[in-house]
């Protein structure tokens, strides 16, 4: 009566046993992963955004095209390394109004032409702002330029994420 | 004359032989008992050298290793992440985060294991690190010097 009663659990038992494993010891050694990491061209490390299908993947570089026909809209794009971004023209692409070099930028709708210029005196005038941006597009098709035309009184926005 | 020859002659002969009236003998056993061990050389550095959001998987070099076992006896290896108390059997392959340069990798063996010979076989643990990776590095080139999870543990079971 008493055997019968681990009838059920001896298949079990033999099953673990079974499935023990069988090794006599084991000797371990620890080991040291080096890694050394470069940066492309020597320039600031960057995840890809959205690759433009059309484009091809630059090491490097983000892309984000989704809004780049559009006007008055703010594009942010950031990058997950959370370094700087490059603004650029896409090689073969149409790119007008094409800043160079490192800028300071200011942007208002603000047309006090006299408190432009203070705000763009005072680095850290909240019209202004530091980047170091090798290329910038600021477009506005319903303010074209033309002569007398301030770029300053057109309503621009640029959202830039350092 | 020749009477006193042969007596000095049986003499002899009597002289050199076996005294013993008989023998009997018996045999014995010798036991021997071998425990079969390996031992495991150093594992030389996995090194990775790669460039941000490279298109091409980077492969460790290094890794290198020797292990000797006991003729016959068969063997495993297994890899364990961190430097912790090894737990057999550990893993054919692991994956790791560097926590120090944000990279992915994974870790493998250039065999599952093998049969003791007595002498030293050379294995190694392989690395590969997948392409298109942006890592974090402040400046031109970094290292992941330190990093806190670069440690790991290779185990041979037997």
């Amino acid at each position: 009566m008493r055997s019968a009663s681990f009838a059920p659990v001896l298949p079990a038992l033999v099953a673990l046993l079974a499935g023990a494993p069988c090794w006599a010891g084991s000797t371990s050694e620890n080991f040291t992963v080096d890694i050394t990491i470069t940066q492309p061209g020597g320039g600031s490390a960057v995840t890809p955004g959205s690759p433009s299908p059309a484009q091809p993947s630059r090491p490097g570089v983000c892309y984000s095209r989704s809004l780049s026909e559009k006007t008055g809209a703010s594009v942010q794009v950031v990058c997950d390394s959370g370094q700087f971004v490059s603004i650029e023209a896409v090689p073969g692409q149409p790119f007008l109004g094409v800043h160079g070099g490192a800028f300071r930028y200011s942007m208002s709708i603000d047309r006090d032409r006299t408190a432009y210029e203070a705000a763009a005196k005072d680095p850290f005038g909240w019209r202004t702002g530091w980047g170091t941006v090798t290329m910038l597009r600021l477009y506005d098709v319903q303010h074209a330029g033309g002569p007398g035309d301030f770029w300053a009184d057109r309503p621009l926005e640029l959202l830039v994420s350092f | 004359m020749k009477r006193i020859l042969t007596a000095t002659a049986i003499a002899a002969a009597l002289a050199a032989g076996n005294a013993q009236a008989g023998s009997t003998s018996g045999t014995f056993t010798v036991n021997v008992t071998l425990t079969s061990a390996c031992t495991l050389g150093a594992v030389t550095n996995v090194a990775f050298a790669y460039t941000s959001l490279q298109a091409a998987v980077a492969n460790a070099t290094g890794g290198g290793f020797s292990v000797s076992c006991t003729n016959s006896l068969p063997y495993t290896f297994g890899l364990q992440s961190g430097n912790g108390a090894a737990t057999p059997p550990g893993a054919a392959t692991i994956a790791v985060t560097d926590n120090a340069v944000n990279l992915n990798y994974s870790l493998g063996l250039s065999a599952a294991g093998g049969t003791g010979n007595g002498a030293a076989q050379a294995y190694s643990v392989t690395g590969t690190m997948a392409g298109s990776q942006s890592g974090t590095c402040a400046t031109a080139s970094c290292t992941n010097a330190a990093a806190t999870n670069k440690i790991h543990t290779l185990i041979v079971n037997y």
